[in-house]
């Protein structure tokens, strides 16, 4: 089946970004990517820990194979997200950027001013902006508009697992988009990652739910599998629901 | 010169270093390492070309993993 995914100005096959945090050790996440058989792959920058200066984490990654999509996580407002972004650059990620602004730590939901200020920027800069947004249609064309690459919608706060709970908004933001909905955080489920696929989102980004399972690389290949099967599905065109049954064999000739 | 590496202050018995030397004192390989020196941005293309000057401050940066 050939359905490539354009993004920017790449192209890819699979359908399942993948975060590179909390991952017990370097040797599960490099099975976790291959399992998947990911083509992007999440990166944050931190300081360094200068008693234990080397992670290694950039050994997992195969870059003829995955594109390094660094975050801008941590940023609380878009000045730092810009320089986050820059530094970044400047650590050799390429241009592309994840851009994530969480003002507050609770629910680290996404800040949409501060977003769009940092969105506007970065496009001028000459950056490949993929923002990560609270589930909201007017701002998502909003970001398309100032040039993001695509819109990256919560399904819920990251790391919470809870699924696709703003399924009716992320159906509208698909709806409206011409640029391509990549629903990012909160799929705790490969049946979630399903769903968001089933509607029409063009990828998803799942870190915790593979990071955090008992064989992270098994729960990698369940999340690409559930991505495939609800991309099909959607390809496939889904039958319309209806409030009454609809019998599936012939009502007629039953005579007994 | 004293300067601050990531809020630390770490003293050497020079005037003034090059950014490779401080990594090496400091036992920091290189490698995907980003510098921050009061606002300009270094990485290992360059760190042979910076001076730091006493009372730098320096940030240093690497990739790690991230959602």
């Amino acid at each position: 089946m050939s359905d490539i995914l354009k993004l920017g100005n790449r192209e890819f096959n699979s359908r399942l970004f993948i975060g590179t945090g909390k991952f017990p050790s370097v040797e599960s996440l490099r099975d976790s990517i291959n399992e998947s058989g990911s083509e992007v792959v999440t990166v944050a920058l931190r300081r360094v820990n200068l008693n234990n200066p080397d992670e290694g984490i950039i050994s997992a990654i195969d870059r003829s194979k995955q594109l390094l999509l660094p975050n801008t996580s941590g940023a609380r407002d878009a000045k730092e997200a810009v320089r986050l972004a820059k530094l970044s650059q400047a650590a050799g990620c390429g241009n592309w950027v994840k851009l994530e602004v969480t003002p507050e730590p609770r629910y680290l939901l996404p800040d949409p001013i501060e977003t769009l200020k940092a969105a506007k920027e970065l496009v001028k800069e000459g950056f490949v902006v993929l923002p990560y947004i609270n589930a909201d249609p007017i701002l998502a064309k909003h970001l398309e508009e100032v040039g993001c690459a695509a819109v990256m919608p919560l399904g819920s706060p990251i790391g919470t697992n809870k699924g696709l709970k703003t399924l009716d908004s992320v159906r509208i933001i698909i709806e409206q988009s011409n640029v391509p909905v990549v629903v990012d955080a909160g799929l705790g489920a490969p049946s979630h990652a399903s769903l968001a696929m089933e509607i029409g989102a063009d990828a998803v980004l799942v870190n915790t739910a593979i990071a955090v399972a008992k064989d992270p690389a098994a729960m990698a290949k369940a999340f690409a599998e559930g991505a495939i099967a609800g991309r099909r599905a959607y390809l496939a065109g889904l039958g319309s629901e209806s409030s009454y049954a609809v019998a599936s064999s012939p009502e007629m000739n039953i005579k007994l | 010169v004293k300067i601050t590496v990531n809020d630390e202050i770490h003293q050497f018995d020079t005037m003034e270093l090059k950014l490779t030397e401080v990594l090496d004192k400091l036992n920091i390989p290189s490698n995907g390492i980003v510098v921050d020196i009061d606002g300009n941005i270094y990485n290992s293309n360059n760190f042979n070309e910076v001076t730091v000057k006493d009372g730098a401050k320096l940030e240093l940066l690497r990739i790690v993993g991230g959602g």
